[in-house]
């Protein structure tokens, strides 16, 4: 029930964000436009109603599918897919790097356990430099090596939270090397499906709110790795539009991100309820 | 060591946010694209700018904005997570309503919220500085309160509670040893949060140039990485030695405990 709230009231506060935004009509017309041509531009972008109204014709328009960029007239719903596509296409090789690359930590922290210290000063460093930042680095090293753009950008994508993850797999599997219940399953040989069992309730919270943290920033750097490799996603077109100000498309995107964002944290829920039938769903998120 | 290595990093920072040699302003088209030297320590951008300049520069203002942002992120963060840890005892649906309604911010894009936010207060300072302490409170907040929950359950505060110690005596004897160095923590490892998202909202394009920002001059510089390298290199060795040195000197992971 608070899921679906934290959805409707996500949506509803996207638009409130962009009723705080400058005047579109101002930054569409430039400097120089008079008065007149204001109002009327105005008018077209239906800015001369009230918020509530603007968001009942947002919505209006987004479900008949008339929802236009202000600078192109592009139906929305039209270019959506493409753009999705990208998108989906950076996702995709992101999570692929994740695995790859949480697997490869946590390799080289089991193969090198006398080098422990250098790798977690290793992996400290890396995980401290900022994406757009790791980013542009591997866009040259692609450049370079011919590498398509889009594994680049997943790659640098799945960075900062492969680290997250191979990080906290190692602390669990010390939990767990040295949990109490572990000698009292091996004395009182309990069977393996119990203890899996157990194992997975005792780890399902955490691994949720890792899974939501990594969700989460997979969601909101796919739009900063998109504008630094010049992928025409939908993270690219979202702050494109913020910064022309274009507001039907900063309406779709917003929301598609608010609805994305919900989806992850009810399936988050879904799954820790099927883990463990205790948990309760919470609203401390990642 | 430890401690001579941080004074050492803060010297460093320090000297680097102050020291400017040349008005990083200046534009000089004689001088453009010029390699490091003694007079330009760090070459010179397009424009034949002072790039040592323009970098202690930025980041002075950097440093600054994200600063007060995480005075005021943190004050924020803290003040409503103890109203939520009380509000959850005595009104509990208005403790869930405010959930809701941080999560659901928490759900929009991070760009939207700061600028949306920012625009309220226009201003190429202030416009910063409230994104900036937006997003602090917004990630912060749960974060918070989870600590102070679970230190709420700490055998020595209950012992205290049930020995009828009072609400002041309590918070200074035993919740802020137990809150406060982790939210100290915290809050370090969130004002270089701040730092880095300072330099991502200016690469993007969200300050008013010509007022140098590290993320502005990084952003400039892509189109001559293989032939200028200094452009990027002065930048980003900055910018890290900023990070790496608040990241290695509270090392924790920002991780909620269960």
């Amino acid at each position: 029930m608070w899921q679906l709230a934290c959805l409707l009231l996500g949506v509803t506060l996207c638009f409130v964000a962009i009723v705080g935004l400058p005047d579109a009509a101002y930054q569409r017309a430039g400097p120089y436009a008079n008065e007149a041509a204001l109002q009327q531009l105005r008018a077209e972008l239906a800015l001369d109603r009230s918020p509530p109204a603007r968001f009942s014709i947002y919505w209006r328009r987004l479900w008949s599918g008339d929802l236009r960029s202000i600078y192109t007239q592009e139906p929305l719903l039209d270019v959506f897919p493409e753009k999705l596509a990208h998108t989906a296409k950076v996702l995709a090789a992101g999570v692929g790097a994740l695995v790859v690359l949480s697997a490869a930590w946590v390799l080289a922290y089991r193969a090198f356990p006398g080098l422990r210290h250098f790798i977690s000063i290793a992996v400290g460093a890396t995980a401290s430099v900022p994406v757009f930042l790791s980013a542009t680095l591997l866009m040259y090293v692609a450049t370079l090596t011919g590498t398509p753009n889009w594994i680049a950008a997943g790659l640098a994508l799945a960075l900062f939270p492969s680290i997250l993850l191979a990080t906290n797999i190692e602390q669990r599997c010390a939990a767990v090397a040295h949990a109490n219940y572990r000698t009292l399953e091996h004395h009182y040989r309990i069977s393996r499906l119990a203890s899996l069992r157990r194992l997975v309730r005792e780890f399902a919270p955490t691994a949720i709110l890792i899974g939501n943290a990594i969700a989460f920033y997979l969601v909101a750097g796919v739009a900063i790795v998109e504008l630094v490799f010049g992928i025409p996603g939908l993270g690219r077109w979202m702050l494109d539009s913020l910064l022309r100000v274009d507001l039907p498309v900063i309406f779709l995107t917003g929301v598609a991100a608010s609805v994305s964002a919900s989806l992850v944290l009810f399936a988050a829920n879904l799954v820790a309820l099927w883990a463990d039938p205790r948990h309760e769903p919470r609203l401390v998120a990642s | 060591m430890k401690r001579t290595l941080l004074i050492a990093w803060v010297a460093f920072v320090a000297l680097l946010a102050m020291l400017q040699p040349h008005d990083p302003l200046a534009v000089a088209p004689e001088r453009q694209f010029a390699g490091p030297s003694t007079e330009h320590w760090l070459g010179t951008d397009r424009l034949g700018r002072d790039l040592f300049s323009r970098t202690g520069y930025a980041l002075r203002r950097t440093l600054l904005q994200a600063g007060v942002a995480e005075a005021f992120g943190f004050t924020f963060a803290i003040t409503g997570a103890a109203a939520l840890v009380i509000l959850q005892r005595r009104l509990q649906a208005a403790a869930a309503a405010a959930r809701v309604a941080i999560l659901a911010l928490r759900t929009l894009p991070p760009f939207l919220v700061a600028l949306s936010f920012a625009v309220f207060l226009r201003g190429p300072s202030a416009g910063m500085i409230i994104a900036l302490a937006t997003l602090s409170f917004l990630f912060s907040q749960p974060v918070y309160e989870a600590e102070m929950r679970h230190a709420l359950r700490h055998p020595s505060v209950e012992g205290a509670v049930t020995l009828g110690s009072t609400g002041l005596r309590i918070l200074r004897a035993n919740l802020a040893p137990l809150v406060g160095p982790r939210l100290i923590r915290y809050a370090i490892l969130d004002f270089a949060a701040l730092v880095a998202f300072a330099a991502l909202f200016s690469f993007i394009g969200l300050t008013n140039p010509p007022e140098p920002s590290i993320g502005e001059m990084l952003h400039d510089a892509r189109p001559y990485i293989l032939d200028h390298p200094w452009m990027f290199l002065g930048p980003t060795a900055t910018l890290m030695v900023v990070l790496l040195g608040l990241w290695f000197w509270k090392p924790q992971t920002r991780f909620v405990r269960t």
